[in-house]
């Protein structure tokens, strides 16, 4: 009787522990995506992922998801044919930069995670002021204005894209090691965020701002500071600089000094050269050979990281 | 010994309650299975018409609409056309005008291939997600940074072989989509449109709605936007009542359904709009010719072409008096036209003839009065308006007599029933010999 009962017992119990078994999950609820070799974007698709996802762990995204925006802007997708011409740019003039300058790795565990393309700008009528790039948490860069680009218009192409681009970028840089307490000091009385688009470039430039935006607030004349330095021309940084000291005016003093700082904390917090990354990226904005890029005839090419022509630093106007 | 069988009790009764909180399940399939399914569907549905959909699209919901002809691929590719219209939205200081594509002619077809795709979020979410000239072209933002509040990702809310109507995520516009007949190009497609446009609202159009024992007015269709008032009154003049509509090339499409009458597609059949449960149609032309001017502030232009022979001969003797009058103007001295209208001093006959200028006209106004009876229209003449119209009848006696043929009661007979603004033919009852075409 005694044995009969054990084994009821321990029948009883093991059924009862196993009785649950089929409420076990599988590894997803999803359905494994099935691969549809005839898309119509494949080719481009498998481009990105080539020459971004894998050198760079970069989504390179111009499919525009609604949700992924500020519903309180209107604003469209990119056109694929100025995607398509973006991308190779991009390659050009920042990435494979970064790759002829930077530390071995550097773009692979700073750089932004996501660039995401927008068509259009973000305009905010109110105020007269349009968003063309934005950085969110160190993770994606996004990028507007992009239909209206002029290709051929190589300091349009700085303004919409790749002045955004550094912009965004050393953002993404300084929040993950700060900039230094003196940077803020030089201009703290200046800054304005809520009336600095009603400024002019010679006035802002005459206070000591790389531009109106940079008066805005501390961080972003910090990255204005080194986005205006790489991608302005010898000729539009010798004019910035000699109309900020005209009339003596303390500007020219105040960028020399911000630039000093940047060019510091890049060396010391990121081993990156300011002049060398500005001198690549000069050298390649006056080489704009459409049939190069387009076939990334560049890529990888290891160049000068001198000063590259630009007028040094202590010819400039004080 | 007890305790044994009460242990043994509660182990039998755990093998039985051990999943009792389990649920039957509800679906046969999982919940991701099921939102597959529903992407499989839509995309299947979307793809199949070999000759694409026409798509009625309502930038937003305070927008009339317009026409598109949309062809999903399989392979993502989604191919959109249409005819570049003049379009007009708010700035900071007013309406702008410009060119639904601003880099493509004006009323230039326009053809444009980007992406589309069907995703997964509130339900399938249809999106155009890469640039296209026709389909981004109201979600662009112009200067004002507002663009015309177009869409470009849509909730599936019905999809079958016969239609599919979304839902504008933003803007909250509704969008339909209805297979296009094999064979039908674009160029055809647009100028079916046009022509059935011209024909709906050419010259103004005051429709009626009636469904079940209720009937009711529709203003300014010709605009995109109708405006809806009880039967016999005038659009709220504040709050106008409106939906916005669409022309097909077999009669309407409404965004949402007028006073939820439940219908918003309306097929041009005879004389008549008809739908499910209500249908769209103009009054009698005799009705008609009142309600144009007492209600729609219209106007009745009297075709001086083509008019019977005794008051065409009248006309001719004027044009004759007023040559041998202006002799410096002798060519081009003659009758413009004589319209019926509406101002300030009454029911009018505009009489306007050139005569010092071959530019400008001299006009002279003649009080008449309309009235329906039935089916025929009275209409009677009393005289001119003013002096000056009485001083030009002494010195041009044959304007009156011209005048007093318009004077009597008429049948009426519209060309084209469904708009009697297109064409109205009026017969004197008592002589059939005098007969008129008026236009609105």
């Amino acid at each position: 009787m005694k044995k009969i009962y054990q084994i009821v017992l321990l029948g009883a119990l093991m059924i009862g522990f196993a009785a649950c078994e089929k409420d076990k999950f599988g590894e997803s609820i999803f359905i494994d995506p099935v691969e549809d070799t005839t898309n119509y974007t494949r080719a481009f698709d498998q481009w990105l992922y080539q020459h971004y996802t894998v050198p760079y762990n970069v989504e390179f995204r111009y499919k525009l998801d609604d949700n992924g925006t500020d519903p309180n802007y209107n604003v469209v997708p990119v056109s694929m044919g100025m995607a398509d011409t973006v991308a190779h740019l991009a390659l050009y003039l920042w990435y494979d930069v970064y790759d002829s300058i930077a530390p071995q790795g550097f773009l692979n565990e700073n750089g932004p995670r996501i660039i995401q393309l927008i068509g259009s700008a973000m305009i905010n009528a109110a105020q007269g002021t349009e968003k063309l790039g934005q950085a969110e948490g160190g993770i994606k860069i996004t990028l507007m204005k992009i239909n209206l680009m002029e290709t051929n218009n190589i300091e349009q192409l700085n303004e919409y894209i790749f002045k955004t681009m550094h912009h965004e970028f050393s953002h993404i840089l300084h929040q993950k090691k700060t900039y230094p307490k003196e940077f803020e000091q030089l201009s703290a009385a200046d800054y304005n965020p809520d009336g600095w688009q009603y400024t002019s470039d010679t006035e802002a430039w005459q206070m000591g701002f790389a531009s109106p935006y940079g008066g805005s607030q501390a961080r972003e004349d910090f990255v204005e500071i080194i986005a205006n330095y790489i991608v302005k021309s010898d000729a539009d940084l010798n004019k910035m600089l000699t109309i900020a000291g005209q009339d003596g005016k303390p500007g020219a003093k105040i960028l020399n000094q911000k630039i000093d700082i940047c060019r510091t904390w890049l060396a010391e917090k990121w081993e990156l050269d300011l002049d060398a990354l500005r001198a690549e990226v000069q050298k390649r904005q006056n080489n704009m050979d459409w049939d190069m890029i387009m076939s990334l005839g560049f890529m990888h090419e290891k160049t000068d990281t001198g000063n590259g022509g630009v007028l040094p630093p202590s010819a400039w106007p004080e | 010994m007890k305790a044994k069988y009460i242990v043994l009790v509660l182990a039998l009764a755990s093998v039985f309650s051990a999943c009792s909180r389990d649920e039957e399940n509800l679906f046969d399939k999982s919940a991701a299975e099921r939102a597959q399914a529903a992407l499989d569907n839509a995309n299947e549905i979307l793809t199949a018409p070999a000759n694409g959909w026409e798509m009625i699209y309502f930038a937003n919901p305070d927008s009339r609409g317009y026409n598109i002809i949309v062809t999903f691929d399989k392979n993502g590719k989604v191919t959109a056309t249409t005819k570049n219209v003049m379009i007009e939205y708010a700035d900071g200081n007013g309406t702008k005008k410009e060119l639904l594509v601003r880099n493509a002619p004006a009323n230039a077809i326009v053809t444009d291939s980007s992406t589309w795709e069907v995703i997964n979020d509130y339900g399938p979410i249809m999106t155009f997600n890469t640039y296209n000239n026709v389909l981004h072209a109201w979600a662009d933002p112009r200067d004002n940074g507002d663009a015309l509040l177009g869409d470009y990702e849509f909730l599936i809310l019905h999809a079958d072989a016969n239609y599919v109507k979304l839902k504008g995520k933003k803007q909250s516009a509704y969008y339909y989509l209805y297979p296009l007949e094999t064979g039908v190009t674009a160029a055809q497609y647009f100028s079916e449109v046009e022509a059935m446009d011209k024909r709906l609202f050419g010259n103004g159009n005051l429709l009626h709605i009636q469904a079940n024992s209720e009937e009711y007015m529709l203003y300014n269709g010709s605009s995109g936007i109708f405006m809806l008032a009880g039967l016999g009154e005038s659009p709220n003049e504040e709050e106008p009542e409106t939906y916005p509509v669409a022309t097909m090339r077999n009669g309407l499409q409404f965004m949402n359904s007028p006073r939820a009458l439940g219908d918003v597609r309306y097929t041009l059949t005879g004389d008549k709009m008809e739908s499910n449960a209500s249908s769209i149609f103009a009054a009698p032309a005799a009705a008609y010719i009142t309600e144009h001017i007492e209600m729609a502030a219209g106007s009745w232009s009297v075709d001086t072409t083509n008019i019977n022979d005794s008051s065409a001969h009248v006309i001719q003797k004027i044009n004759a008096t007023l040559k041998a009058t202006y002799t410096k103007n002798k060519k081009n001295a003659s009758v413009k036209s004589l319209t019926f209208k509406k101002t300030s001093k009454g029911l009018v006959v505009v009489f306007s003839y050139y005569g010092s200028s071959s530019k400008a006209t001299t006009d002279m106004n003649y009080l008449f009065n309309i009235a329906t009876e039935g089916n025929s229209v009275k209409i009677t003449y009393n005289g001119p308006a003013d002096e000056n119209a009485q001083k030009t009848i002494n010195a041009f006696p044959d304007i009156e007599v011209l005048l007093k043929t318009l004077d009597g009661s008429f049948d009426a007979i519209a060309t084209d029933a469904i708009n009697p603004s297109n064409g109205i033919k009026i017969t004197n009852k008592s002589h059939s010999e005098l007969w008129f075409s008026i236009q609105g």
